[in-house]
């Protein structure tokens, strides 16, 4: 015996209620992992981001640095962190006597959170620029509570710090990313770098 | 005229071999979608291993710039024992690199090495050597400026320091290594 409607009636309700839950439930976590996945990759996008800036930072600082002369370098004292530094580095050689720049100075600036590079600080003729901006308070674990949080021998220090080391000159960066969606993104770098001249 | 057949066909929706053919599309639009994601952030941590390596590698060089020069050998070398401040006070020849996992195989935990062109004699220790055959480090090649390539020790009178600087890790996709060769050398500074 034919049964004339089943073969061609389609669905019963029944069946499309079923269908159109399984097809929801299954739309609706491929839209889950979509969204964590892409939540995943923009927050490391902006992380590499950061690490990009920070280590464009870094190197210019680290540059700047590098042509100058130890002997030189403000503050001079040893072991401790600044979030400043004063430098002069050499032009060439004229009559066989080394030329040196106007002085320069790299600095944090507490207030707009920014690393900041400025020719004859406090003179007439002062320059400024800003290499970067969205610096973080302190450097990347470490809270202020007069203790070395993060483990790196010195205590409290900014977001922006040189230390004197010998002939070296330590220099770190925390970049912070404002919080979105409540997560706030720290990338830090560190740089060691003698003088040359 | 049309059949009742092809009447109702004509307002059937997706037949079930439809749906589920559409629902196949969507997985694996979803699935390449995904691997690619994956992909790339797997690229993205692998290029960050390697740009933490390199910037540990040349920190570390640096750091032996920043030494007295003929003093390098003797406080970056592998043996505690020729220290110039007394056994074991010098940094020695193994570093640790943070944010990077030791390789496997590596004997004390720590992911970076100074290299010099060096040979173990039995007697002696530690030597200096520019009778090593090793390109990268341009050798070999007078170390001490007495225009003669010989078989002995330059550990005291080098003038010029070949060093590689390795840093070997466990990284997402196995056992890495980058690999910094290059040559120090006295220099004096201008009045």
């Amino acid at each position: 015996m034919i049964r004339p409607r089943s073969s061609r009636a389609g669905w019963t309700l029944v069946e499309m209620c079923l269908a159109g839950l399984l097809v929801t439930v299954v739309m609706g976590k491929a839209a889950f992992v979509m969204q964590s996945a892409l939540g995943l990759a923009s927050e490391e996008t902006a992380s590499m981001h950061y690490e990009d800036q920070a280590r464009t930072v870094i190197d210019r600082i680290a540059l700047a640095v590098m042509g100058s002369d130890r002997g030189t370098l403000l503050p001079q004292i040893e072991e401790v962190h600044s979030d400043k530094i004063r430098y002069t580095f050499s032009l060439g050689m004229e009559d066989g006597v080394v030329v040196w720049s106007a002085p320069e100075e790299i600095f944090l600036d507490d207030t707009r959170r920014a690393v900041e590079w400025r020719e004859n600080p406090g003179l007439a003729e002062e320059r400024q620029v800003v290499w970067s901006n969205l610096v973080a308070p302190l450097l990347q674990g470490e809270t202020v509570n007069g203790v070395d949080d993060n483990g790196n021998g010195l205590i409290d220090e900014d977001g922006l710090s040189f230390v004197l080391d010998g002939e070296r000159v330590i220099i770190r960066l925390t970049l912070r990313r404002p919080e979105v969606n409540g997560r706030t993104v720290d990338q830090t770098v560190e740089r060691i770098v003698t003088c040359r001249n | 005229m049309s059949t009742p057949h092809a009447h109702r066909r004509g307002r059937a929706g997706f037949t079930f071999v439809e749906l589920a053919v559409t629902m196949v599309i969507l997985l694996v639009a979803l699935l390449i979608f995904s691997s690619t994601l994956s992909s790339v952030a797997e690229q993205r941590a692998i290029n960050r291993e390697s740009a933490l390596a390199q910037e540990a590698a040349r920190n570390m060089l640096e750091s032996l710039r920043s030494e007295n020069f003929a003093e390098v050998f003797a406080r970056y070398n592998s043996d505690p024992a020729d220290d110039p401040g007394g056994p074991g006070t010098a940094p020695g020849s193994r570093f640790a690199v943070a944010n990077l996992d030791e390789a496997p195989d590596s004997p004390d935990g720590f992911e970076g090495e100074v290299v010099f062109p060096i040979v173990v004699d039995p007697v002696a220790g530690l030597q200096l050597r520019e009778d090593q055959v090793d390109r990268a480090l341009g050798l070999p090649r007078d170390l001490s400026g007495d225009c003669v390539v010989d078989d002995q020790d330059h550990s005291t009178d080098y003038f010029v320091l070949p060093v590689r600087i390795t840093v070997r890790w466990k990284g997402r996709t196995g056992t890495r290594e980058y690999q910094l060769s290059t040559q120090l050398c006295q220099w004096r500074k201008l009045a």
